[in-house]
């Protein structure tokens, strides 16, 4: 008890300094901030970065027992001395920070995530190469409105099920994590986190639609390629198994199919949230615009009306847990307090500390490829962040990010849309690129696919099928 | 059970398995002769293994019956000089010898692999230093995204001992099992 006399103190203390005087700028980053910030304040976000995609590869147990600790410890290494040094500044932005986009965030991926887990695809069909490619189409068209986590969870199970007599069939897995849980999601906010904190920033709601070309000729040239690649393993099975199946049918249906419904609604206040203005409140000295308030309290409503309302047995059958938002909120917890300094610093252009990385992007291919190949070891929401903010930096530093957010959609959309696509394109590039794609690895394991290592599916199925349908969209779009 | 033997080729590969191919079918197809390259089997002498890492590919091992080695060897002084091929070396196969490893996450596949690749061995073959272990993970589920740990994991390891052909029909049946590694198979030789 006496231990926590200090502590308890000071965060009243921190608490009372954000009351004594609440007028702070609206986004959260102080002006002149980003110029002072020194470059090692962006250790803790490399630190945790890091941490989130090596502990899994080297240390899945420890990782998946102290997690939490590390998450921790890698906030606390920015928060303390950040807080220190610049006081009611840093406290402001750390606030603005958890208020405008992690609290939002966790809400959205949490209830999609419940909705997502609400809906269970039960039946048998023949792991044909057509049968494959539909269920690959489907999933990915369904990303964008599901998100690739929820889209993955739906598929996973029933293209096992389909493939379950195949001799060959990581191929499929691997394509899967390439459509569905990864390239599929970049045509709406919904699809992918880092275009949902796109839009908590200032992207409107439908920018994203305008990727339709590049998600198509991407979409479509890596589906053209599994079909070819099935086909070949098609023809390598067993007589047997190429014949149509006489054994026992169970016929397709979907339970919790009201959770569609549900998800109409997060579109809704999604997309209301984009167009409506309906004036602001302060929250801890941090104003929030009360449509924003609105769209997560409906979020949260239907997110318990999916919970309510499905059946225990369907969320038990798709294996749901609340364990994957918990491991979300614990990890970007830490991810969004020690990504502030590094945005405020790339936000300051020439004058921040991190002036080399934005004189080193120039053209909208070298955004594509930097924020692509970063998020292809990173998690691939904090490296759109970064990306935007080195953009923002380098052709309208200064001002206010929602102005310049605008800006840059005005007189450089290429820009972003370089950023957008290559952030969610390319967190296909390997298991610990994007968070679905670990999700099916382990799904499928466990249901007896040997699946590649980490190595074996860069070199196996990235270098050979990805990277050339990036080196022409690269060539097609950003040229 | 019929003893084997080892017989090193220098020559192309391509002409050393139609030679194989026409020996064979001149004794009427029912003669067995094989190439090592086509089972992962490595040279037993050092000294072609040292040869193989400054001219791979130059020298080729051939397996038959010890009734057959001798015609075989004939032959192949006799014509096969024609295309390049030369009978270098010749041992007798003693024994045969690989080990296994095998990892899988699935609790109803476990039993199913295990008996696929150990049960009913073939006469002659013995499984030794066998090991398996289970780990359950109580707090394991596989819908994780950022902390995957499975649920179960079964691992085994081991190694069979044997006469040729038995150790080869489990390495046959060890490739075959994705969840398998088979390592390379090691035989025990002596001089002819």
């Amino acid at each position: 008890m006496r231990a926590r006399r200090p502590c308890t103190i000071a965060c009243c203390g921190a608490v009372a300094l954000f009351f004594a005087d609440g007028a702070f700028a609206e986004q959260g980053s102080v002006p002149g901030l980003g110029a002072v910030l020194p470059s090692w304040s962006s250790l803790p976000f490399i630190g945790i970065l890091l941490s989130i995609a090596l502990f899994p590869l080297l240390a899945p147990r420890f990782w998946h027992h102290h997690y939490p600790k590390v998450s921790a410890i890698w906030a606390l290494a920015l928060a303390v001395p950040f807080t220190a040094s610049y006081g009611r500044e840093a406290l402001h932005a750390i606030a603005h920070m958890a208020i405008v986009d992690y609290v939002p965030f966790i809400i959205l991926i949490g209830t999609l995530f419940t909705i997502g887990g609400g809906i269970l695809v039960r039946g048998t069909l023949r792991g044909s190469p057509a049968t494959n490619a539909t269920l690959m189409l489907i999933g990915t068209v369904l990303a964008s409105w599901v998100g690739t986590t929820g889209a993955a969870m739906l598929l996973i199970r029933p293209l096992l099920r389909a493939n379950h007599d195949r001799r060959h069939r990581s191929h499929t897995v691997v394509f899967f994590i390439f459509l569905v849980a990864n390239i599929g999601g970049s045509l709406t906010p919904l699809g992918d986190p880092p275009l949902f904190l796109g839009f908590l920033h200032g992207v409107p709601f439908f920018w994203t639609f305008g990727m339709w070309r590049e998600t198509i000729v991407v979409a479509g040239l890596v589906l053209a390629l599994y079909v070819a690649v099935d086909l070949l393993y098609w023809r390598r099975e067993d007589a047997m198994v190429r014949l149509r199946s006489e054994g026992p049918h169970e016929p397709l249906r979907i339970e919790g199919w009201h959770n569609f419904f549900f998800l109409a609604g997060v579109l809704a206040a999604v997309v209301f949230s984009g167009l409506v203005r309906l004036g602001e409140v302060e929250i801890l000295g941090v104003r929030q615009q009360v449509e924003n308030l609105a769209r997560d309290a409906v979020l949260l409503a239907m997110l318990a009306g999916s919970w309510l309302s499905t059946p225990a047995k369907v969320r038990d059958d798709n294996s749901f847990t609340w364990g994957p938002i918990r491991e979300v909120a614990i990890l970007f917890a830490g991810i969004f307090a020690t990504i502030i300094p590094v945005l405020t610093m790339l936000r300051a252009g020439e004058h921040g500390a991190l002036a080399m990385v934005i004189r080193s992007v120039r053209q909208p291919a070298h955004f594509f490829w930097a924020a692509g190949g970063l998020s292809s070891f990173l998690d691939n929401a904090p490296t759109y962040l970064t990306f935007l903010s080195t953009a923002l930096g380098r052709l309208h530093p200064g001002i206010p990010e929602r102005d310049a957010i605008a800006q840059l959609i005005a007189s450089n959309p290429l820009f972003l849309q370089a950023i957008s696509t290559g952030a969610v394109f390319m967190g296909a590039n390997t298991y610990i690129g994007n968070a679905p794609n670990f999700m099916v690895k382990s799904i499928a394991e466990e249901a007896g696919v040997k699946m590649p290592s980490f190595f074996g599916y860069i070199f196996r199925f990235t270098l050979p099928f990805l990277i050339p349908v990036f080196l022409a969209a690269t060539w097609i779009f950003f040229h | 059970m019929s003893a084997w033997e080892e017989i090193i080729v220098q020559g192309p590969e391509r002409a050393l398995r139609a030679f194989i191919a026409g020996f064979r079918a001149g004794r009427g197809g029912g003669s067995d002769a094989f190439l090592g390259a086509d089972f992962d089997l490595e040279p037993s002498s050092f000294s072609t293994r040292i040869r193989e890492l400054f001219a791979a590919g130059s020298h080729h091992l051939v397996f038959c019956p010890e009734v057959l080695a001798e015609d075989l060897v004939e032959a192949l002084q006799h014509d096969g000089s024609a295309v390049g091929l030369v009978p270098e070396e010749r041992r007798r196969v003693l024994g045969a010898r690989l080990s296994f490893r095998i990892e899988l996450f699935s609790e109803e596949l476990a039993p199913q692999v295990k008996n696929t690749l150990l049960g009913e061995l073939p006469e002659g073959v013995t499984l030794e230093g066998f090991h398996e272990e289970e780990e359950r993970h109580g707090g394991a589920r596989e819908s994780e995204l950022y902390t995957p740990v499975h649920g179960f994991v079964y691992r085994a390891s081991g190694g069979l001992v044997g006469p040729l052909l038995g150790v080869l029909e489990i390495w046959r049946r060890g490739r075959q099992i994705d969840f398998v590694e088979v390592s390379p198979i090691d035989l025990t030789t002596a001089a002819h």
